[in-house]
């Protein structure tokens, strides 16, 4: 029998872990959001001035920088995430593309949302507040022209070890919501818990399902 | 159930990843499998068997002792 001599670190060179990546993700995302709102605030305070002085423009010109810095940082991450997991197999490959698509599609979809909220004078409440009947039927739309197929497109090319996570995931959300819905119901009814969001349960029942999701197939 | 996936591939001086692209598989799907946190389905382990042309038993071993 072949013995190698190649180190393990030879055989799987150390890779970002997905982890690592949605960390750089995240932080990416807050940065564009909080550098590209300071931007769009001080043009909107600019727009005002009479004479706009030159350091007011230098001031948005560090924001919308650092912004596309946010945005550099992001894609560098990713390309270095795929270099070092890859080379990802067709099939994995069209998998990781359409939850990709779908993932942008659905940051996409909360960022209208957030702008079209109905009540400017209050903050929004992304997951309950109103929104115009047109940006709604839009949306709707949207998860059911778009969502849909993508998703079904995306299960059709998951190999098995991320069907199996998936659908422990499903398993214990399952489970969790069978739980927590008649409870927060049954304190509803008792008189000691507000009454039942459906909203936040769902929210609730999608985090479970997300975790236990990302504990078997990236853990 | 334990497997010598990891040895096999050793062998070969192949990666994860070079044995996800030959399975046609993740490389998440091929650390959960040597790592023992994953079965694979029979169409997988008859795929795996034959790209190592090996028989099943010889690649997984579910701890049955014959007398």
């Amino acid at each position: 029998m072949m013995v190698s001599n190649m180190t393990d670190d030879q055989i799987d060179p150390p890779a970002m872990s997905l982890g690592k990546l949605a960390m750089r993700m995240f932080g990416a995302t807050v940065a564009a959001v909080f550098f590209s709102g300071a931007a769009v605030g001080l043009i909107d305070a600019l727009g005002r001035e009479e004479q706009v002085k030159p350091i007011g423009w230098v001031i948005m010109g560090v924001f919308v920088a650092l912004t596309l810095g946010a945005f550099w940082f992001a894609w560098v991450s990713a390309r270095r995430y795929y270099r070092e997991n890859g080379p990802l197999s067709p099939r994995a490959r069209r998998a990781t593309i359409s939850a990709v698509v779908a993932s942008g599609i659905g940051l996409v979809m909360g960022v209208w949302m957030s702008f079209a909220g109905d009540a400017p004078d209050q903050p929004f409440d992304v997951a309950a507040g109103p929104l115009p009947a047109g940006v709604a039927a839009a949306l709707i739309a949207v998860i059911v022209l778009v969502i849909a197929p993508v998703t079904w497109f995306w299960h059709r090319n998951i190999d098995e070890h991320e069907e199996q996570s998936y659908r422990t995931g499903a398993l214990i959300a399952l489970y969790f919501y069978s739980a927590a819905a008649p409870i927060w119901w049954l304190g509803n009814r008792g008189g000691f818990l507000p009454a039942a969001d459906g909203m936040t349960i769902y929210l609730a029942t999608m985090a479970v399902w997300g975790v236990v999701w990302f504990r078997q197939r990236h853990l | 159930m334990n497997n010598r996936l990891r040895v096999l591939r050793a062998e070969r001086q192949w990666s994860q990843a070079d044995l996800a692209l030959k399975l046609d598989v993740s490389r998440q799907a091929v650390n959960a499998i040597e790592t023992g946190k994953h079965d694979p389905s029979l169409p997988l382990a008859f795929r795996i068997a034959r790209l190592f042309q090996l028989r099943i038993e010889e690649i997984f071993d579910d701890g049955f002792q014959h007398d």
